[in-house]
């Protein structure tokens, strides 16, 4: 885990404002000395409430100093718990766009208050019930008439850029950014994107001109500046936030044809063994009383809603950038909650990354599943991605204690089609095959073959 | 000449000025303190005025003359809020 049960998190270095902290398993944050009259100001200027009232900003109680971790501490707070982190290389395109429209929201309210951010960083955004929140009070400073925005570079690096090369070149740039931890540098975007790109008055301004700016500045003698600092209105401001807006806005990628959003059960099943395989997921996550669930190879989150709509908190995990996004956006049209649709490959799950490999962590550290649901899976990672049986058993169980798994026999169209164009080596994927390499790390509690059809789906607890 | 074919070259005009005015060149991008991304904000901020006073009148004539409505389709706002019109 990111950090024991009592001490700083790894991650929280950057910022002499202040840190997270764990102690007895609870989450505070340390504010500094150094950043206690921007604290003050945040609180006392409205702004604190203004963003609470909207849900813009994870709320937080301040407690007692005693929990201090350090002679600068100004106030001990305790935030608000977002159930699940994650990251921007494993969101859909509208969560880049909820997450940025987010930011520039929070940036003109800041202004309105006296108040600007000095971080626009994409991890400082998490989703909560489908919804986009700010996670760190600590980004907010005071603003002096005549200042630039000292964030404006790390908001294009982090979404302009990735949401540009998204929509104009390729949506799997988003997973770009788990090379590049302080998002993509603009030059490299700016090499990379079409020419029309330029047409595009926001891209144009945020990404093409900053990047040649960058480079025209970057060697400028620090003790000879090249022309005296030029003040730039609090309007001045403002404009350039809704020009941002509206570039983000005018960004967009569609993900209606994709190769696996119209993948679904729909060719796989009937309508009865549709409907019996939805009751017997509901009635084997009944059985294991899960608090979260992590559902593989999601595609639109089908199943994933049979544990969501009954309170269980719920991520739908899938390859495909483009079901994730039909996914996120039947959450936000239908004001779903407990339901947090995110990309990740399974052959190869997000990595941990950053300072010392301990910034952004990996998914098996902050994997906080009860349960976890592999249904039509297994026949991609054995036959597709050549996993033995045995190491899909212990990966799995690795993860969570319970397990819904559906076995999809060579029999099935599906892994015939799979098994179409190459030999067949393997002997071991069988139903008896399948059994023997799963009871090596679980029980299994229940099983039951689904109606009109080869598959079955079992209920496995670890041992 | 219509009134959006005249902006449009205007702004390509504009463009094509600062491409010449800012050329493509390496930098030592491991030390740079970012102050490029300062001083273009003057820049950009003449630029967006110029557009906000365009675009402010555009849409008023564009709605008053019944071009543009109102769309039934989730809108951007709605990704991060419920509702819009609480909008800051």
């Amino acid at each position: 885990m990111h950090s024991s049960k009592n001490g700083k998190l790894a991650s929280s270095f950057r910022d002499p404002s202040g840190f997270i902290f764990h102690h007895d398993g609870i989450l505070y944050r340390q504010i500094n000395h150094i950043y206690s009259e921007h604290y003050d100001q945040l609180m006392s200027s409205g702004l604190y409430q203004s963003l609470i009232d909207k849900g813009w900003l994870v709320s937080h109680s301040e407690t007692s100093i005693d929990l201090a971790q350090s002679n600068d501490a100004y106030r001990i707070i305790q935030p608000q718990i977002v159930s699940f982190i994650s990251y921007p290389y494993e969101w859909c395109f509208s969560q880049h766009k909820a997450a940025a429209l987010l930011t520039l929201k929070i940036q003109r309210l800041a202004l309105q208050h006296d108040m600007i951010l000095k971080d626009a960083s994409a991890y400082n955004v998490q989703f909560v019930d489908g919804k986009p929140i700010f996670i760190d009070t600590l980004s907010f400073e005071r603003y002096e008439e005549g200042q630039p925005w000292i964030a404006y570079r790390q908001f294009c690096q982090h979404f302009v850029a990735p949401m540009a090369l998204m929509g104009y070149k390729d949506i799997s740039f988003g997973r770009m950014l788990a090379a590049h931890i302080d998002g993509i540098p603009l030059d490299l975007a700016a090499s990379i994107l079409p020419k029309r790109s330029w047409l595009k008055l926001g891209l144009a301004m945020h990404l093409h001109l900053h990047s040649r700016a960058q480079s025209r500045h970057a060697d400028n003698n620090p003790d000879k500046p090249a022309s005296p600092p030029r003040k730039l209105k609090r309007q001045s401001l403002l404009n350039i936030v809704d020009n941002l807006e509206d570039t983000i806005k005018g960004l967009k990628w569609r993900a209606d044809n994709t190769a696996w959003a119209n993948y679904y059960e729909g060719d796989s099943y009937d309508e009865a063994g549709l409907a019996h395989k939805k009751q017997l997921v509901d009635r084997f996550v009944t059985q294991a009383e899960p608090q979260t669930v992590w559902d593989f190879g999601a595609n639109t989150g089908l199943h994933s809603r049979i544990c969501s709509t009954q309170g269980i908190e719920t991520i739908a995990w899938d390859v495909d950038p483009g079901a994730v996004e039909l996914n996120y956006l039947e959450v936000r049209k239908n004001k779903e909650k407990h339901l947090l649709p995110l990309i990740l490959d399974l052959a190869n799950p997000s990595p941990a990354i950053g300072w010392a490999n301990d910034e952004r962590l990996s998914l098996f550290e902050r994997c906080n599943a009860d349960l976890i649901l592999a249904l039509a899976l297994i026949h991609h990672l054995a036959i597709g991605n050549n996993v033995p049986l045995g190491q899909i058993a212990q990966f799995l169980s690795r993860l969570a204690e319970w397990l819904v798994i559906e076995f999809v026999p060579k029999s099935d169209p599906k892994v015939r089609k799979l098994l179409a164009t190459r030999k067949d080596i393997f002997t071991d994927y069988t139903q008896q095959g399948f059994e023997k390499a799963f009871t090596n790390c679980y029980e299994i509690i229940d099983s039951e073959q689904i109606e009109d059809s080869d598959r079955r789906l079992y209920l496995l607890r670890r041992l | 000449m219509s009134k959006n074919k005249t902006f449009f070259t205007l702004w390509v005009a504009v463009i094509v000025l600062l491409m010449v005015s800012m050329p493509n060149g390496y930098a030592s991008a491991y030390l740079d303190p970012g102050s490029g991304s300062l001083i273009i904000q003057v820049v950009i901020a003449g630029l967006v005025g110029i557009a906000v006073t365009v675009k402010f009148f555009w849409n008023n004539i564009l709605l008053m003359l019944g071009f543009k409505k109102r769309s039934n389709r989730l809108s951007d706002d709605e990704l991060v809020q419920d509702d819009p019109i609480q909008d800051a």
